[in-house]
């Protein structure tokens, strides 16, 4: 290779570096605007749900526009149902719970703190740090910058709510368009390959956001079944942080049954039931790790557990929690746009010698 | 002139998408075999599997022999030349493929590397089926998927007679010739 060739091609991978950049600290950008990017994100994942059912209704002969208007108001009316219904009766959980927090908080406290008399006992150096004191001290920070960002996040809210479901119309009549937009700088020597990243990435979001879709289903039925057979009270509240909490890879268990934990503790005047809740949690958390995730889930995105805990710690350091979300997504498609290249360039080399 | 007449139906608007695709489908070989109906349920089934390049230049190569396969290309105008290992020159032309035709239909079944060069012989235009989701959208409907299938293993059939017709006529010459060849060697 002649030296003018070497230093186009170091010029090429230069601009090509910059562009990834650039291109990621936009989109880190357009993430910080929670108001734009949620709707957006909602959007996307009501029409990765909702397109199977459109594509069944084409293959039975109707029009694509009277499918799609048919599917998102059966969609529209289903989650808002889901939303009023849920909305109606977590707020009588959390209104009994508000009541009981004073006790359920002194029970942490009495816990914490006895568990530390314990550990310093064998621990001498213990006695330096008390979580409890440290707790207090954090809880007092952040309170007042929490209440005072409420108003703030209930018009957000309300914002994501209503531009949320005119982005999943939007996205599902007219989703196809963006494919082929997507297409339309693309010179013909890469016609092929891009069509391909595009279609695997498409094809993984829609299986991922439906895999998880369900699995979160299902962790909440059983949390809902298991709880409740327990004889607990707030079982649906236990179900709906267990199901919220699943779409977080590796931390959402852990999550899960540390607020399952703190809402029985509330919940119940002793500490055993905590206990129940502990153990129903791990023992349903573990089967989703072991039958439910790989079933659900399983070969749409084969990405090593480390590779999913680095993306996972990478996306919370970078967007909070949206990150958390985002990062198996993110980490996947990266995946496939690198797999499809070098598999296409590998095979045309080995065909060329 | 009645409203289902296509001169009342366009003055007003453009054709769909859609609508041109139905017209385009009515009239490749592939489809021959299916009705209106059937043609009609297809395009709604695999739309969203067609895609349409840039239209090539003149010796632009459309893909090359080697590189991984995903699709099958019809031409809606122009025509391409099929080339066997292309960097050594025309005479390695095995092909050349007309409007309405097709060609890499055999990447329409799997995602294995091209048999051969594919180039442009004049500014074409072509659309490209996406093997993956054509054949995906085909599984929905067995019925449709059935005839689309029957035909294109019809197409592949009647190509694989002609190239061991081709290849026995070759065959033949070749024995000719040697024979040719061993004859006045014995003189």
């Amino acid at each position: 290779m002649t030296n003018d060739k070497l230093f186009q091609n170091f010029i090429k991978f230069l601009m090509a570096i910059s562009i990834i950049i650039a291109a990621a600290y936009l989109f880190k950008y357009f993430l910080n605007l929670v108001t734009l990017s949620l709707p957006f994100i909602l959007g996307f994942i009501g029409n990765y749900l909702c397109t199977p059912f459109v594509r069944r209704l084409e293959r039975k002969g109707y029009r694509r526009n009277f499918a799609v208007i048919v599917v998102f108001a059966m969609f529209s009316l289903c989650s808002g149902l889901l939303l009023w219904l849920t909305f109606a009766y977590l707020y009588g959980e959390i209104a009994q719970l508000i009541v009981k927090l004073p006790s359920g908080v002194a029970r942490l406290s009495g816990l914490l703190g006895s568990a530390y008399l314990r550990l310093s006992a064998v621990f001498p150096n213990v006695t330096n740090f008390d979580i409890r004191t440290v707790m207090i001290e954090q809880g007092k920070l952040i309170a007042p910058g929490a209440l005072a960002a409420t108003p703030q996040v209930a018009l957000e809210t309300i914002i994501i709510v209503l531009l949320a479901p005119v982005f999943t119309f939007f996205l599902m009549r007219d989703g196809r368009h963006f494919k082929r937009a997507l297409l339309e700088p693309v010179p013909n020597r890469y016609f092929e390959i891009s069509i391909n990243v595009i279609s695997r990435i498409n094809e993984q979001m829609g299986d991922y956001i439906r895999g998880r879709f369900y699995e979160a289903s299902i962790i909440g039925v059983m949390t809902l079944i298991a709880i409740g057979m327990a004889g607990f009270t707030h079982a649906g509240l236990y179900a709906m942080v267990a199901a919220i909490t699943n779409v977080i890879p590796y931390i959402g268990p852990l999550l899960c049954v540390a607020i399952g934990s703190f809402i029985a503790l509330i919940e119940q005047p002793s500490y055993e039931p905590m206990l129940v809740v502990m153990m129903i949690l791990t023992i349903i958390q573990l089967l989703d790790l072991s039958v439910i995730y790989p079933l659900a889930i399983g070969i749409t995105v084969r990405l090593h557990p480390l590779v999913v805990i680095a993306a996972v710690i990478l996306g919370s350091k970078f967007l909070g929690i949206i990150g958390l979300v985002l990062a198996v997504p993110v980490v996947s498609i990266i995946k496939v746009i690198y797999t499809e290249l070098i598999d296409t360039l590998w095979t045309y080399r080995r065909a060329r010698i | 002139m009645s409203q289902n007449d296509p001169f009342w139906t366009n003055i007003f608007r453009n054709k769909t998408p859609e609508e041109k695709l139905l017209d385009t489908f009515s009239l490749l070989p592939l489809f021959s075999k299916l009705s209106k109906r059937q043609v009609k349920l297809l395009v709604s089934l695999v739309s969203e599997s067609i895609y349409q390049p840039h239209p090539y230049k003149a010796g632009e190569v459309v893909f090359e022999q080697g590189q991984e396969g995903s699709g099958m290309y019809v031409i809606l105008s122009g025509s391409i030349g099929i080339y066997l290992d292309y960097h050594l020159g025309d005479q390695n032309m095995v092909a050349v493929i007309e409007a309405g035709d097709f060609f890499g239909e055999i990447n329409l079944l799997d995602e294995l590397p091209r048999t051969a060069t594919s180039v442009a012989m004049e500014n074409s235009e072509l659309i490209f089926f996406h093997g993956r989701e054509f054949r995906a959208a085909l599984e929905s409907n067995p019925e449709i998927g059935y005839e689309v299938m029957r035909s294109l293993s019809g197409v592949l059939a009647g190509r694989l007679r002609e190239t061991d017709y081709l290849l026995r006529k070759k065959d033949e010459r070749l024995r000719e010739l040697e024979i040719g060849a061993a004859d006045s060697d014995g003189k």
